[in-house]
């Protein structure tokens, strides 16, 4: 095993800070397996500094023992010279400061004068690295956010007025919302839907409005969880300029090849009405490979439009 | 190995060192006088440069290089941090989406003493998908140049381009490079979408440093304003549809089977896409300018699609 320096640093001042220590805490600390801990720590062991007279002594003391759930301590009885954790590398402080403004910018997530000042105290003792990131996102509606978030706490039901991603159509709904989940700038909602029955995801910053009622929520824990019904069973074929890639979820592209400046994507969808729509807004920068049929969805699109905004 | 003994060395010595005392000193160098044993404490010293800060000075006499281990550069300054500064700290490192960039974070939080196991409950995450980040946050940090095969939409071509890197911004769900254009001898943004194939970081460091005030923000505000006030779209659309449009309508007014909904806007660009996303059922009652945006959008699509 190759040693990494950077590892091998950090993990000097880890020990120092933190000891004593499992070794199965240190490996999940630092991404690493149990056994390349113990490679490491044989590494520090034979750290050694000058005496005098060509004789050098070890100078990190590192025991491991076995405690009597069988697990292996790490303990730094004496690390010369090493007083402190060592301080941020540029990258590390830059990816912390950038984490922070994320944060910074979902109020309704943790409370953003805290992190702002948290940021301030950093960029002070480590300049330079608060402008290396910015993060501009837009926050979501903080008076719904608070409505989800009580009526989850209290249990009762909600009902919104829901904008769907698919079609753009608005729906009304009740909903017995269960829990918040936060994901690539999105925060979305998990709740038994009594208009689909059957549990659903509803994106916050796609809900209109939500009022809480007194209506207890029945907490259908069996309910079924619609994935199944979610679930993309179409494909299509699309020559595509490759940054419009990024409106689809990793997961729905099957497949790829380049095809001069584009790309032609094999991608899975739920629904010809979103696709078509995409493909109508992007202005020609997608073109329908396959199926026809979703050709023919586009260009009837259009041609309604045409008739609609005659003058 | 080799190198930590350096760092230890350094770190024991309360006075500065010349190369030959730094090589007796250090296990496994060898020879002061052999070259080859030179070379290495040349390279072991440039390794160590990127996590600790070695000062370089000349001797007393003024002749010969000594090097110290600069402590208050080398090991955590003070924080003074609170438990719930603790907390946010892990929180941040957890919440970046791209594992070596979470990486680099959480190897930091995790130095500094904090637990990352406390803050399970809490879940964010930004920043996966995107395959260039942690080499331009590494290139960025390290003052380097890079260059990447870049798709210019205005010329509708790919070329080559050697950037000074300064900023990254997540702005509207999409990253962006801010830096100076070697090319072009000037400051230009760049989509992270569009950057073809690999980012390569070269050892070449970069002649043009960052402005000292970056308002990122702002410069997308100006880049994207299309209008020289805020304007008024009323857009006639079917009730209980068109959630893009209503999402961020200031006045419905209800005409029995449709509504009128109106828009204040300055990015006709951002509208008339989203106008165009719900085209079949949309009317655009004013501004015709609006109109011929969103119907040039349109029939591009149906040129190439037919």
């Amino acid at each position: 095993m190759a040693l990494n320096l950077n590892i091998a640093l950090a993990l000097l001042g880890y020990l120092r800070s933190n000891s004593p220590v499992k070794v199965c805490q240190v490996a999940t600390a630092f991404d690493i397996a149990e056994k390349e801990v113990i490679q490491y720590i044989s590494y520090l062991r034979e750290l050694s500094v000058f005496e005098g007279y060509d004789r050098f002594e070890n100078c990190v003391d590192i025991e491991l023992e076995d405690d009597d759930e069988e697990h292996l301590w790490v303990s730094t009885r004496e690390t010369l010279g090493v007083d402190a954790p060592l301080k941020f590398t540029t990258a590390q402080i830059v990816a912390i400061i950038g984490g922070l403004k994320f944060l910074e910018s979902q109020p309704h997530l943790v409370d953003r004068e805290t992190v702002s000042g948290l940021i301030e105290k950093l960029s002070a003792k480590f300049s330079g690295a608060e402008t290396a990131i910015s993060i501009d996102i837009d926050p979501i509606n903080p008076e719904i956010f608070d409505t989800i978030k009580t009526a989850i706490t209290d249990d009762v039901c909600l009902e919104i007025e829901y904008g769907s991603i698919t079609d753009q159509s608005v729906t009304k709904r009740t909903i017995e919302p269960l829990v918040l989940l936060h994901n690539e700038n999105t925060v979305t909602l998990r709740a038994y839907c009594h208009l689909s029955e059957a549990i659903r995801s509803f994106r916050v910053d796609r809900i209109l409005k939500a009022v809480a009622t007194a209506t207890p929520a029945l907490m259908l824990v069996n309910a079924d969880d619609g994935s199944a019904m979610e679930s993309a069973n179409l494909s299509v074929r699309l020559l595509i300029e490759p940054e419009l890639l990024e409106d689809f979820a990793p997961q729905t592209i099957l497949d790829t090849k380049i095809v001069g400046d584009k790309l032609e994507a094999h991608i899975r969808v739920s629904a010809f009405s979103w696709i078509s729509s995409l493909v109508l807004t992007s202005g020609g920068a997608i073109k329908v490979l396959d199926p026809p049929q979703l050709r023919e969805i586009v260009l009837e699109k259009a041609e309604r439009w045409t008739q609609l905004n005659q003058q | 190995m080799r190198q930590l003994n350096l760092l230890l060395v350094l770190l024991n010595s309360a006075k500065p060192l010349t190369r030959s005392e730094i090589i007796d000193q250090v296990e496994g160098y060898g020879d002061p006088e052999n070259e080859s044993v030179q070379r290495k404490f040349e390279r072991d010293k440039d390794d160590l440069r990127k996590y600790v800060n070695i000062v370089t000075k000349k001797d007393g006499d003024g002749i010969l290089d000594v090097y110290q281990l600069d402590k208050s550069e080398t090991f955590m300054p003070d924080l003074s941090l609170t438990s719930e500064e603790r907390m946010l700290m892990a929180l941040a490192a957890k919440a970046w989406g791209d594992a070596f960039v979470k990486q680099a974070a959480n190897a930091g939080v995790v130095v500094s003493g904090i637990d990352v196991s406390e803050i399970d409950a809490v879940h964010a995450s930004f920043g996966s998908n995107e395959r260039h980040l942690a080499t331009l946050i590494s290139a960025l940090t390290e003052k380097r140049v890079v260059q990447f095969e870049y798709y210019s939409r205005h010329t509708n071509s790919i070329g080559h381009r050697t950037v000074d890197p300064w900023q990254l911004a997540l702005h509207q769900d999409r990253w962006y490079l801010y830096g100076f254009d070697h090319d072009k001898q000037a400051s230009r943004m760049f989509k992270l979408g569009r950057i073809r194939g690999s980012v390569n970081v070269s050892d070449q460091i970069i002649s043009q440093n960052a402005p000292d005030q970056i308002d990122i923000a702002s410069m997308f505000d100006e880049y994207q304003k299309t209008e020289p006030e805020p304007t008024v779209a009323r857009v006639r659309v079917p009730v209980r549809d068109c959630a893009n449009l209503r999402l961020n309508c200031s006045k419905v007014l209800n005409e029995g089977d449709f509504d009128v909904i109106e828009i204040i806007y300055d990015d006709s660009f951002h509208l008339s896409h989203q106008i165009a996303l719900v085209a079949d059922r949309a009317e655009v009652l004013q501004p015709e300018h609006l109109r011929t945006l969103v119907d040039e959008i349109v029939q591009a699509t149906v040129r190439e699609n037919s």
